[in-house]
């Protein structure tokens, strides 16, 4: 009997250590198992956070680009604005200055020499007769052109273009107009309204002169008048620009 | 009989009680050694049915298969190799076979027993599992 209560008390012990073994196991291994599912999800999330961080970042950097690239836009509109406002200005210097070849409407003055008159005056009265009496001068052009000038914006005699600084001479028996000899007959080309340059010109005091002198004088108006453009050159020798502070 | 029963529910209870996690690479080696463990009970339980039982036997078995049965699961994952599966495979094979064994035991007790009853229908007297194992130790 004790024997056996020896072994029953062995057999008992045994079994309570397999049972406390069996329950130890599946504990276990049920952690790891968890463990390893915990593992795998916190990467994961980690993964998933660090490409939220990512897109966001890189959302971030696309709206930065964005701004960048309209306000280079704007940048560009502006500096496109400035070029063309700079180009209108420089057309519009150019326009004034006579580099350009003009068209539009205006009158043609053409003036003669009075041979015919000269000849009679020489035939009928050989002792009273004065030649320069009966040729253009240049101060009949300067005084015509320059009594028209309030009314006129583009002016050429012969096709050659009067800027501010064209004069109008003569050396010796020929007209010189930029320096450039012109011939009878002249034709003075005006571009302004027609009517206000007519009505000036009957007005000038110099047009009536040489039509008491029976100077033969042909106004025209027409509507489409071509004046060529200046082929000088300005001066800028001596003249110099003014500092000027750039508040506005 | 019951008292191992008893004590296994115990050892349950224990276990439920005081268990903690162990880390995931040792809850291997525990597992194999619980398969060596149950092997031993087992084993234990034939002996007592077949009358051979040992309790020198039955200690070391258990305590000495359980180390070896993890430290070769052990070797196997230093070598590189599933050495668990052997003991996985015969720890399994012994407690397939133990318990056919202890399968026909009970059957065999069982049939003794209705064989008593039968000689003596009318007898009051009661006997336990505990005196015909005793019967079949001696």
């Amino acid at each position: 009997m004790q024997k056996f209560a020896i072994n029953t008390l062995i057999m008992t012990i045994i079994a309570i250590a397999v049972g406390f073994l069996v329950v130890f196991a599946i504990y276990s291994n049920k952690a790891a198992v968890g463990q390893q599912a915990d593992a795998s999800s916190d990467y994961l999330i980690k993964q998933i956070e660090e490409l939220e961080d990512d897109a966001a970042s890189l959302e971030k950097q696309i709206i930065d680009t964005r701004s960048q690239i309209e306000s280079l836009q704007t940048k560009q509109e502006n500096s496109q604005t400035i070029i063309s406002n700079e180009e209108k200005k420089l057309s519009n210097l150019n326009l004034m200055a006579g580099f350009t070849e003009l068209t539009g409407p205006g009158i043609i003055i053409t003036l003669d020499d009075n041979t015919e008159g000269a000849a009679l005056a020489k035939k009928t009265n050989p002792s009273t007769y004065q030649p320069e009496n009966f040729i253009v001068h240049d101060k009949d052009l300067l005084y015509i052109v320059k009594s028209l000038s309030n009314a006129s914006e583009a002016v050429s005699i012969n096709d050659i273009r009067l800027v501010d600084t064209s004069h109008i001479r003569c050396v010796g028996t020929v007209i010189m107009v930029n320096s450039t000899r012109v011939a009878p007959p002249y034709e003075i080309k005006i571009i302004g309204n027609a009517d206000a340059l007519e009505n000036t010109l009957y007005e000038c005091s110099r047009y009536k002169y040489l039509i008491q002198y029976d100077m033969p004088i042909k106004v025209e108006k027409t509507k489409d008048l071509t004046i060529p453009a200046y082929s000088g050159v300005y001066s800028a020798k001596y003249m110099q620009l003014v500092p000027q502070d750039d508040n506005e | 009989m019951w008292l191992p029963i008893l004590g296994l529910f115990i050892g349950i209870l224990l276990g439920i009680g005081f268990a903690f996690p162990l880390p995931a690479i040792y809850a291997e080696y525990l597992s194999i050694a619980v398969l060596a463990g149950l092997d031993s009970i087992l084993g234990g339980w034939r002996a007592g049915l077949e009358g051979k039982f040992k309790s020198n036997v039955l200690l070391s078995g258990f305590f000495v298969n359980a180390a070896m049965a993890a430290l070769l699961a052990y070797l196997g994952d230093l070598l590189g190799l599933d050495l668990y599966l052997a003991a996985v495979i015969v720890f399994g094979l012994r407690i397939f076979n133990n318990i056919s064994s202890i399968r026909r035991g009970l059957l065999e007790r069982y049939n003794i027993r209705k064989h008593h009853k039968n000689q003596q229908p009318s007898s009051d007297s009661q006997i336990t599992e505990e005196q015909i194992s005793t019967k079949t130790q001696k």
